[in-house]
């Protein structure tokens, strides 16, 4: 049925953005064990900053390269601004802190951008491919690509570099990471980096089709969260697993029921997730982390 | 200035409106669509207010005017896609869209349409009376027509006209104080104090809520970015179709439709 096989497509999507902005939660989860609610602008900052880059006159792919590299240094100096003084890395703390530090990060944009939505050209120009009796559009096939090319490359530094250990290690055993020469707390504040950069990557892929404003960061932050907690925190796989299974779910009750409910289906499966299975469907008692 | 329909139906008799209103836009579109030749719309609108509202004055109108709805699908405001409501649209018989909206969305719904090869043409109202509008749907708004003021291209009310002197005047110092052209909603709140100034001048000295109230319901003719406004107790919108126009997005400009 062409319907259908229309409504997978966008469900996978939007799951693999919000799989981005999952990932993104769950590696500041992993370093910090605190949720980063400041992930949702770093998504936002993402386009805000590709399309002001791209309107100065620089070329689409440098513009890109710029604005994610922008917003991971914006998530690396929130950490170490408001999150790294915060004393013993509470991480009840932590949550509070990042709940204002997204405020203040869209008033700024608001402030420096204004509140009008923004374009931002596709990767590549032309009409959308028709496969099967669905469309789908060049933009999505470029989303789907840089999210399987990210997490590739995510698992591969994870598993292979020193750097990816590093993280590992504290987000196992922080004092024993320290006490094998791991500087601890700069895996926070790359942990936190990388989530920023992550976050951009997904703002970034999808401003082409749905343009981009100062307060696009809240939705799609409720939405990653509830695609990280799904998966099960901690946990990557999960997280992109997350992401896919929650953009289909939407999608297909926009379809076969009615679009009203569909920012209502995240919610509703943060609820039901909390309340009868926590640790996410892939999430394990143990504690197997990133 | 806001322009649902509701704002002066329901709401305290205080309130004035000085955008467009739906009963007035919406009627004025659908008589285009039929002049078009077509008989059957599918209508997609946003489930907030403007477009909750527009939804109810076109299912009111539509059939007065012999046009069958045939879809009505609704996206919420913030929505990133709208291409399951257009998927639906497509398995129907409808031979034109009708999309109600004021946020950005429009131009979301005119990408996916293209992208998903619905070939029907696209009208709507002042909600995509925008420059980010045809920005954000660049080639796919080619052929879009919508319903709004006149002074959306103030020269459509003819060079010699008071219309014409004030739309441009405004726009000239507007220009001036704020180094941009304005948009709309500028046109609407110029309005607004256009009208209180004049109200005021004729309530007399310090006036109560209820005598300003009295003075605005007695203003006739006074040109505004609107068009010209005579308010009376029942209409606090003041505007009439003479002051809409009907365009149509060629090359990423707005041009009057034929």
């Amino acid at each position: 049925m062409d319907a259908f096989l229309q409504f997978i497509i966008a469900g996978l999507k939007n799951g693999s953005i919000y799989a981005l902005v999952a990932l993104g939660f769950t590696i500041v989860y992993a370093a910090t064990g605190a949720i980063n609610f400041a992930q949702g602008e770093f998504f936002m900052l993402g386009g805000m900053l590709g399309a002001f880059f791209a309107s100065t006159g620089l070329p689409l792919p440098l513009a890109a390269v710029a604005a994610i590299a922008a917003t991971a240094a914006i998530g690396a100096v929130f950490e170490l601004l408001a999150v790294r003084p915060i004393g013993g890395g509470d991480p009840l703390r932590i949550i509070m802190v990042t709940i204002g530090g997204a405020v203040v990060l869209r008033q700024l944009a608001l402030h420096f951008f204004g509140p009008d939505e923004r374009p931002l050209a596709p990767f590549t120009e032309g009409l959308s491919i028709k496969a099967f009796g669905a469309a789908v559009e060049r933009q999505t096939v470029w989303i789907w690509a840089l999210t399987a090319m990210t997490v590739l490359v995510l698992a591969l530094v994870y598993r292979k570099t020193a750097f990816g250990r590093a993280m590992r290690a504290t987000s196992i055993r922080r004092d024993a990471a320290r006490l094998v020469g791991i500087d601890a707390r700069a895996m926070v504040t790359a942990s936190f980096a990388l989530a920023a950069a992550l976050g951009a990557l997904g703002g970034l892929a999808v401003a082409p089709l749905t343009q981009t404003a100062f307060n696009v960061g809240a939705g799609v932050g409720v939405k990653g969260f509830a695609a990280a907690i799904l998966g099960g925190l901690g946990n990557p796989v999960a997280a992109v697993a997350g992401g896919l299974i929650l953009g289909l779910l939407e999608s297909l009750t926009a379809g076969y029921l009615d679009p009203v409910y569909k920012d209502a289906v995240a919610l509703m499966v943060l609820l039901v997730v909390l309340f009868v299975r926590p640790q996410g469907l892939l999430g394990g008692s143990g504690r197997e982390k990133v | 200035m806001a322009g649902g329909t509701v704002v002066t139906g329901e709401f305290d008799p205080l309130v004035f409106q000085t955008p467009w209103s739906n009963t007035l836009v919406v009627p004025y579109v659908l008589a285009a669509i039929k002049d078009a030749g077509h008989t059957k719309i599918a209508v997609i609108s946003d489930t907030g207010g403007y477009g909750k509202d527009g939804v109810v004055v076109i299912k009111e109108q539509a059939p007065e005017l012999g046009l069958a709805i045939v879809a009505d699908e609704t996206f919420n405001p913030g929505d990133s896609d709208v291409t399951a409501q257009l998927t639906k649209v497509k398995a129907t018989d409808a031979q034109a869209v009708l999309l109600w909206t004021a946020g950005k969305e429009g131009a979301i719904a005119l990408k996916n349409a293209r992208d998903l090869g619905v070939d029907l043409p696209f009208y709507g109202g002042s909600g995509q009376a925008r420059t980010e509008f045809a920005e954000g749907a660049g080639a796919a708004a080619e052929g879009f027509v919508f319903g709004t003021g006149k002074s959306l291209v103030p020269e459509n009310w003819g060079q010699n006209t008071e219309e014409y002197a004030v739309v441009s005047d405004f726009a000239t110092r507007y220009e001036e104080a704020y180094g941009e052209a304005p948009d709309i909603f500028a046109g609407h709140a110029f309005d607004a104090v256009t009208l209180l100034a004049d109200a005021l001048g004729r309530a007399g000295d310090d006036p109560d809520a209820t005598a300003l109230r009295d003075a605005l319901e007695k203003t006739e003719g006074v040109v505004g970015f609107g068009g010209t406004f005579t308010f009376s107790p029942d209409d606090h919108n003041g505007l009439t179709q003479k002051d809409l126009a009907l365009y149509k997005i060629q090359g990423g400009k707005w041009i009057l439709a034929p």
